[in-house]
């Protein structure tokens, strides 16, 4: 065997570089990432919502989920905290506590700027549009649902009810519409404007205007940074924890948190085979050489 | 030397007395703005007594708006026909557009949500007047134009 140790160990530290090299590129790239310029988002300000349900019923119009069980007028549903579903991809629940007025919360995607789902997905079947909006291709789904147990917000439902050809189901933020220039149907219909449809950065604006010209509001914009910022975001006159949000969740990107381990394993694939050829090439070298020095001491 | 301070002196008097000009004037000006504003309030325009708002009809029928009883709830005009020139009352939609999308960073309500807040705000502060939905409007059985939703409740 023509290599010595001096040779391996220069082969190992040209792998190791090499390696490093090819993991510092993309992890940098990623860090460099801060959301399409121009993307879209909706500013829910839940001291305007009155609880009408009326996006929900315009979200189950435009994406033809069928009769929901409760009629949207039934008052008795915010009995219950409700969670997205297959059949209602965004739903309002409602919060009161004594000497205060009720607070309703609208439920629906975030659309991550780095959304999660995105990066846990096998397929590629997640997409973060230019528009903003996350959205999920039938085509490409393999059904592991690694979005669903990724999201954050446990937003992504699935068809379970269907045998055959379940699909994923969430809120798309209406992209058919927004692409044809018009707002997601439960903009539309809010008869309060409680959401309002627009570039994420100007919609940013009008909250930090609305925060400083009505001391009431909480002095925070839930999905501004959170897990590296949102399309969807909201303002409160009533603190965010008592609301069923999460404020736990960090400001970083949760695709950032497993990028780098991730990115290690293909470079893996190339140098562990190297290293352990390496070991074996010494391990057998040593037994020759001590075979060598056992006739030495023979002789 | 005396003579310039003279002048000095004299120079003193007339920039005093052009301050104390100004300031007469500029007293005189504002009163005449507060004496101004009360007189435009009541106005002699002729005052509907019922409106119908029917111009965003879609899921639920138009609201018969009663003008002439909240006339008189009412402080003055301004209080609904707000960030207006006195004595001048323009529609709700003279200013409020029916587009929901935002341009730039103005924040302005839409049509559908200024009629909606303008009434509600005000029923929940007196604690008096209609709050839920179909007690303004009747829900109607056909929507005018299914699947959009550009044009729905009042």
């Amino acid at each position: 065997m023509a290599m010595n140790r001096r040779g391996f160990l220069k082969l190992l530290a040209g792998a190791g570089a090499a390696g490093a090299a090819s993991v510092a590129k993309p992890s940098r790239a990623s860090e460099e990432f801060e959301g399409y310029p121009d993307r879209y988002g909706v500013l829910c300000d839940i001291s305007r919502c009155i609880g009408c349900r009326s996006c929900e019923q315009a979200c189950n119009q435009v994406n033809n989920l069928g009769a929901p069980a409760e009629s949207f007028d039934n008052d008795k549903v915010f009995e219950t905290k409700r969670r997205t579903s297959s059949t209602a991809h965004t739903v309002v629940n409602k919060y009161q506590k004594e000497n205060r007025p009720p607070a309703f919360v609208k439920t629906q995607c975030m659309h991550c700027d780095e959304p999660a789902c995105f990066s846990a997905c096998l397929a590629k079947a997640f997409d973060k549009t230019p528009e903003g909006a996350v959205i999920w291709n039938e085509h490409k789904c393999i059904g592991c649902r690694y979005c669903m147990q990724a999201c954050p917000f446990y937003i992504p439902a699935y068809e379970y009810d269907n045998a055959f050809t379940p699909r994923v189901t969430k809120c798309t933020m209406c992209y058919p519409r927004i692409k044809d220039g018009g707002v997601p149907a439960c903009v539309e219909t809010c008869p309060m404007d409680a959401l309002i449809f627009g570039k994420r950065s100007e919609l940013i604006t009008i909250a930090r205007k609305r925060i400083i010209n009505d001391s009431e509001y909480v002095d925070h914009i839930y999905g501004e940074h959170e897990v590296g910022g949102t399309s969807w975001m909201y303002i409160s006159k009533q603190p965010f924890e008592e609301l069923g949000f999460n404020m736990h969740l960090g400001t970083t990107a949760l695709p950032k948190l497993t990028y780098g381990y991730l990115a290690t394993i293909p470079v893996m694939h190339i140098t562990l085979p190297i290293i352990l050829a390496g070991f074996y090439v010494i391990s057998k070298g040593r037994k020759v050489s001590g075979k060598d020095e056992t006739k030495g001491v023979q002789k | 030397m005396d003579e310039r301070k003279l002048k000095q002196k004299a120079l003193g008097v007339v920039i005093a007395a052009l301050c104390l000009l100004l300031v007469v004037v500029m007293a005189a000006a504002e009163q005449a703005d507060t004496q101004a504003t009360p007189q435009a309030t009541p106005t002699p325009q002729p005052v509907p007594d019922v409106i119908e708002i029917d111009n965003m009809v879609n899921l639920y029928d138009s609201v018969t708006f009663t003008h002439e009883m909240h006339v008189e709830f009412a402080d003055s005009c301004a209080s609904c026909h707000h960030h207006s020139p006195a004595g001048v009352t323009p529609a709700c939609s003279a200013c409020h557009p029916k587009a929901k999308k935002v341009e730039g960073t103005q924040d302005k309500l839409s049509l559908k949500a200024a009629y909606h807040k303008q009434c509600m705000d005000c029923h929940r502060d007196m604690g008096s007047g209609p709050m839920k939905c179909t007690e303004c409007h009747a829900k109607r059985q056909a929507p005018a134009s299914s699947g959009n939703q550009n044009q729905q409740g009042e």
